[in-house]
């Protein structure tokens, strides 16, 4: 990064009325803040760590994993680190789509690592409400992958 | 081109790692387990990610959640630290299989390295004195007998596959030999998957000495001088420093130079200690080769300003060291900080650390991954900080790591600071009368 780039940052800092701004590309990081309520203490209160869902420029899910969230949703989280598909193949429909009811041990995606596909199943029947990754995303262990509600 | 590099550890030494990478302009993918998640490595990487729960063994260990972290995150090489996966030939043959780039020497040379009792082989062909003891693992306990009574009592049965004082005992007699055998062929199963044991005759009063090497992949090698590791607990190091006071010019450039032809002799490359006894009449023998970077490389770091783990990634992209000889300057001193207790003989001493200092001042140099608010896991390794001071020689190095220590401070943790930091003020320590026996000794005094 050089003085240009850094100087169209701060333009766009400026004309976007941002009170933070935090770049990283090819192993630098620039962090640009303004009018902060409180002083910075320890690096960790403003290094979030970043996600491969973040990187891929969305949201983390705001659905708690494991508990009831509002609304009665639960999610289903990835039992490992990989790639997430959402079909059997490239080209086949999908496993389940929002809206679908699936039942206990039933295959909602599958997510590969090491060239091994794991299939991904549901502990309970559940309703799948939102679908939280795209096909071909990568994920972390943990990371919410659908949002459903539980079949009582 | 090496530009993303992931690290397979935690701890101060995936924070060591990172800052590495940060000033060569590489980006850092930490990988972190869920215990793990307020743990500054995840914090400071470049990027981090989680690959699975708590215990090592299906976070830090679990190989396929490790590889696929690299995948989709395009690293092109792995560090994987000390400890963990760092001597696994398997994880670097499975990297080397996956085109990513395993950050240390080739799987047959950590195959080699790791197999305690075939080193000890290889080395003595290459002309090393070794230990006398057994050729190779003990298969039949009445061999164990005569081999033992043919170097003398007291003898070590160690682990082929050992580390970390696991599988090892200290043999007086030929009744205790026979139940020595079998504890250490069970721990050593137990800790390693392998019982393979040796035999080794035990030197009284030996200091523990170990030589940093560096190889290219072009044949090209240095020794970056010698550590001194004799205080120890429970097989462990608890203070290192260089030099070691007792080696004259002609015995340190004597066993550097076994040093060499030892990691030679397994066709070594990247960064690699050589771990010798030395005896109160100044024979060396070799006892193994470190395939790792090590915890104590700091005092090496400090000596020769050369950072090591810059050197690592420096050899793994295939550049020559080029190095126009090296001349170490002064003495450095390192002490581990474990969460433990030393009144309560070491015991592990987790839980959240409340207000933190960490010392500083010239000279002083602190690796860590601890801060105010951290809570200090249970899964994993105790060691919290490394505390290492520089000094124009050794009683100046003592008297910073000793006001330096005293400084140290966690809050609701209990920490070995200072429990080291009386040791290294005792006149035995200050006069350079090292041995095993010093911290036991230590203790005694002390309540």
């Amino acid at each position: 990064m050089d003085f240009d780039e850094l100087e169209k940052l701060i333009r766009i800092f400026d004309a976007a009325n941002l009170t933070e701004l935090e770049v990283e590309a090819e192993g630098r990081r620039v962090r640009l803040a303004r009018g902060l309520s409180a002083p910075i203490v320890h690096p960790v209160a403003h290094e979030a760590p970043s996600t491969p869902a973040e990187k891929a420029g969305r949201a983390p899910a705001s659905i708690p994993s494991n508990g009831l969230a509002d609304g009665g949703l639960v999610t289903i989280d990835s039992p490992m680190v990989g790639t997430f598909y959402n079909a059997p193949a490239p080209g086949e429909p999908p496993f389940v789509l929002p809206g679908d009811t699936v039942e206990t041990e039933q295959v909602v995606c599958i997510v590969e690592a090491m060239k091994i596909l794991n299939e991904v199943t549901a502990k309970f029947p559940a309703i799948i409400e939102k679908v939280l990754v795209e096909n071909g995303d990568p994920v972390e262990y943990g990371q919410p992958l659908y949002a459903v509600r539980p079949l009582a | 081109m090496l530009t993303r590099i992931l690290i397979a550890n935690r701890g101060e030494i995936a924070v060591r790692i990172i800052r590495a990478c940060r000033e060569m302009g590489i980006t850092s993918i930490a990988v972190y387990s869920e215990a793990d998640r307020d743990c500054l490595h995840t914090h400071l990487a470049n990027e981090s990610l989680c690959i699975g729960p708590g215990p090592a063994a299906e976070s830090y260990l679990n190989i396929p959640s490790i590889i696929a972290a690299a995948e989709v995150t395009d690293a092109q090489a792995i560090h994987p630290g000390y400890g963990f996966l760092s001597e696994s030939a398997k994880f670097a043959g499975i990297c080397r299989e996956c085109n990513i780039r395993f950050i240390g020497p080739s799987a047959t040379a950590i195959t080699l390295s790791g197999d305690k009792s075939a080193c000890r082989q290889a080395v003595r062909a290459a002309g090393t004195p070794i230990l006398p003891g057994s050729d190779g693992t003990v298969e039949d306990p009445k061999r164990a007998f005569e081999i033992a009574k043919e170097v003398g009592y007291p003898v070590l049965v160690k682990a082929a596959a050992g580390g970390g004082g696991k599988g090892m005992r200290l043999v007086k007699n030929e009744t205790d030999l026979r139940k020595a055998l079998d504890v250490a062929t069970n721990e050593a199963q137990a800790a390693f998957g392998n019982g393979g044991v040796y035999l080794e005759k035990y030197i009284e009063g030996a200091r523990h000495v170990e030589f940093q090497v560096l190889a290219d992949e072009y044949g090209d090698m240095v020794v970056l001088g010698e550590r001194e590791c004799t205080i120890q607990r429970r097989h462990q190091k608890l203070i290192e420093e260089t030099p070691c006071s007792v080696l004259t010019p002609e015995l340190r450039e004597e066993m550097a130079r076994a040093a060499l032809h030892a990691a030679r002799a397994v066709e070594y490359t990247n960064a690699g200690t050589v771990e010798f006894l030395l005896g109160p009449d100044g024979a060396f023998y070799f006892i193994e080769l470190n395939a790792r970077i090590q915890v104590e490389h700091p005092v090496t770091e400090e000596v020769t300003g050369i950072d090591l783990v810059r050197e690592q990634i420096r050899i793994a992209r295939g550049e020559p060291l080029g190095y126009d000889g090296v001349a170490p300057r002064g003495a450095a001193i390192e002490a581990r900080i474990y969460a433990e207790n030393p009144d309560r003989n070491f015991a592990p001493s987790p839980g959240r650390i409340g207000r933190c200092h960490l010392p500083g001042g010239p000279g002083v140099r602190v690796d860590t991954h601890i801060y105010a608010g951290y809570e200090v896991p249970r899964y994993y390794d105790a060691l919290l900080a490394k505390v290492v001071a520089r000094g124009r020689d050794r009683d100046e190095a003592i008297a910073r790591l000793s006001g330096a220590l005293s400084e140290f401070e966690t809050e609701g943790v209990d920490t070995t600071a200072r429990f080291c930091a009386r040791l290294i003020r005792s006149e035995r320590f200050r006069r350079g009368d090292l041995g095993p026996d010093l911290v036991g000794e230590h203790l005694a005094e002390s309540q």
